[in-house]
């Protein structure tokens, strides 16, 4: 009976028992994380093997890194990995500085009352899906839109082909979607400038700073930290391109230029004859550089005195 | 934001920037305002205009023309489906993950809290996904859209935070008093709780509402299409129509169907977001800024 004695002492000590009720409690989440979450995880062994449609996941015979081979063999995968890092790095370059401009031009604005209604308009795309932006950009751009009528009808220049130069369409993504999301993105930034100590402010003054002065060498200083955090993130966040916004603008023209890792995946698996192992093994690919680049950034900000990114 | 500044007397730069402030406002503005008048222009003014800012005979036909078809009705009702429904389940697995999480003393936590976060840092990809849900047979169900929604582990890590921060001596008073774990959940912990609550139950029905990705993959009967995915479908008709509209007589829809569809989708959040501009703040910043 000792193994019996055991148990119930380990029982008692970790107070299970007492707490039986919220182990019951949690497992549906448990169930929801297996089954939605850890399923998958395993399915992702997919990219090793090659997929029979009657044997599934399971009973499909291994074949090693061949996929993978296949797969760094295609000139078009570069392209895409290319893509996929260009845009990344475009938007944090076109991008993340707008949020912190626009909440630095907002805490200096003369009116609250006026501030706020600002900060409702800019905030409003936000919580619109990329279909609807997607939407409502590409008929405001289109060579007979309203930007293109302006410009023909009132300043007489030829209209600006905007959804159709495949130079020019990455600039047009990161615009769009500075109008859909710098608003949203510009709140963080605004209550660190709202946390920031008044007497600072007041010392600059006293000083003789100006308002410019008092931006680079108060207000900047005061919101690094949370610029920082928000870069690195940022930065983990470099194989996420944009799948919605893409797939809501693209069109044939232009695909080439912004055709990333995830839109790939989608055309190889739902618009040509499907080949699940090797999708797999894209989408493998780029999670795998997705954890490194996220244990990498958590490391980091944890470095840097935070709690980490998700904890 | 600082109390200072009033009566401080204008400047150039508060000109300058005032007016910048402005005109990025009106950049916003401006394509819903445009969106919205296309939507009440006759085919012919839209193929004519210039810039008109007012339809000159302001029609309802391209509203008539998606009420008329049966579609509208059933992609409302499919999104109202997928946001009650998905609510009601989502909220319920939130609220109990983020108590669970949030207790004391819990042996086996960490385990817990590791097997909910590592799904953040790793997913198994779209395929795996897939497969799934063709595996459980929800092809062609809501439950496609609704069950793979559950939780958003942000949000539960969010929700029990709060939690966390309700002070212990009412917990244990009402301990004393002998009440379960489920009675203390139900009257202690979530009535003080309706800030966070009311923030998260908001931002998941937006989500819901605009929830257009799992539909596309999962449901193919055109019946149960939610209102994203029958606008993004209307939207890109145009796209096709290029080489094809001749072959296959495949509809074209006007410039002012796509724009009414565009509005029928959005008035909604539009309506709910007097709250939303209430609880975003807090959303952001509970979870967002804690380095």
């Amino acid at each position: 009976m000792k193994i019996r004695d055991n148990v119930d002492r380990f029982i008692k000590e970790n107070k299970i028992d007492q707490n039986w009720l919220l182990y019951i409690l949690f497992i549906p989440v448990f169930i929801y994380y297996l089954i939605f979450s850890y399923i998958p995880m395993y399915g992702a062994t997919l990219a090793f093997k090659e997929f029979h449609v009657g044997k599934g996941i399971l009973g499909s015979p291994w074949i090693g890194f061949d996929k993978f081979r296949l797969l760094f063999s295609l000139e078009y995968f570069w392209t895409v990995f290319k893509n996929t890092i260009i845009i990344s790095f475009g938007r944090i370059l076109f991008e993340f500085p707008i949020p912190i401009l626009l909440a630095i031009m907002l805490s200096e604005l003369n009116s609250d009352r006026y501030a706020k209604t600002l900060q409702t308009i800019y905030t409003f795309p936000h919580f619109l899906s990329w279909v609807i932006v997607g939407g409502i950009v590409k008929n405001f751009l289109r060579s007979d839109g309203f930007v293109n009528n302006v410009l023909v009808y009132a300043f007489n220049i030829e209209p600006i082909p905007f959804l159709s130069s495949p130079d020019r369409f990455r600039l047009l993504l990161y615009a769009t979607s500075v109008w859909k999301s710098a608003g949203w993105s510009s709140i963080i930034y605004l209550a660190a400038i709202t946390g920031i100590d008044e007497q600072l402010y007041e010392a600059a003054t006293i000083d003789g700073a100006n308002r410019m002065q008092k931006i680079i060498y108060v207000t900047m200083p005061g919101i690094a930290t949370t610029i920082a955090f928000m870069l690195i993130l940022k930065l983990s966040n470099i194989m996420n391109a944009g799948f919605s916004q893409i797939f809501n603008m693209t069109n044939p023209i232009v695909n080439e230029k912004i055709d990333i890792i995830d839109t790939y995946i989608y055309d190889i698996t739902f618009k040509k004859v499907p080949d699940y192992s090797f999708s797999t093994a894209v989408g493998l690919f780029k999670s795998v550089i997705n954890v490194a680049m996220l244990i990498l950034a958590d490391k980091v900000i944890k470095k840097l005195g935070g709690k980490g990114i998700y904890s | 934001m600082k109390s200072k500044k009033k009566h401080r007397q204008l400047t150039i730069f508060d000109i300058i920037n005032g007016i910048l402030l402005t005109i990025f406002g009106l950049i916003i503005i401006l394509p819903f305002y445009n969106a919205v008048m296309i939507s009440f222009m006759t085919e012919a003014e839209y193929v004519q205009h210039k810039f008109a800012l007012f339809p000159k005979e302001p029609t309802l036909s391209a509203y008539k023309s998606i009420f008329e078809t049966g579609s509208l009705r059933n992609a409302y009702k499919s999104t109202l489906t997928i946001v009650v429904v998905g609510l009601i389940y989502s909220m319920t697995l939130t609220t109990l993950g983020a108590f669970v999480l949030s207790r004391e003393g819990l042996w086996g936590k960490k385990f817990m809290l590791h097997f909910v976060i590592v799904p953040m840092y790793f997913s198994g990809g779209m395929i795996p996904f897939y497969l799934l849900i063709k595996n459980l047979n929800l092809i062609d169900t809501l439950w496609s859209v609704i069950l793979p929604a559950g939780i958003s582990t942000f949000y539960m890590l969010l929700m029990r935070n709060f939690f966390e921060s309700i002070p212990k001596s009412l917990e244990e008073s009402a301990k004393l008093d002998g009440a379960s774990e489920i009675r203390l959940l139900i009257h202690i912990t979530l009535p003080l709780s309706m800030p966070i609550i009311a923030t998260i139950v908001l931002f998941t029905t937006v989500e819901l509402w605009n929830e257009w990705y799992r539909a596309m993959l999962f449901l193919n009967k055109s019946s149960l299409h939610p209102l994203q995915l029958v606008l993004k479908n209307k939207l890109e008709s145009v796209n096709i129509n290029i080489n094809t509209q001749a072959l296959e007589g495949i509809v074209v829809y006007s410039e002012g169907v796509k724009m009414a569809q565009v509005v029928v989708t959005m008035v909604p959040i539009m309506l709910l977001y007097p709250f939303l501009q209430k609880y975003y703040v807090k959303g952001i910043m509970v979870g967002a800024v804690k380095g």
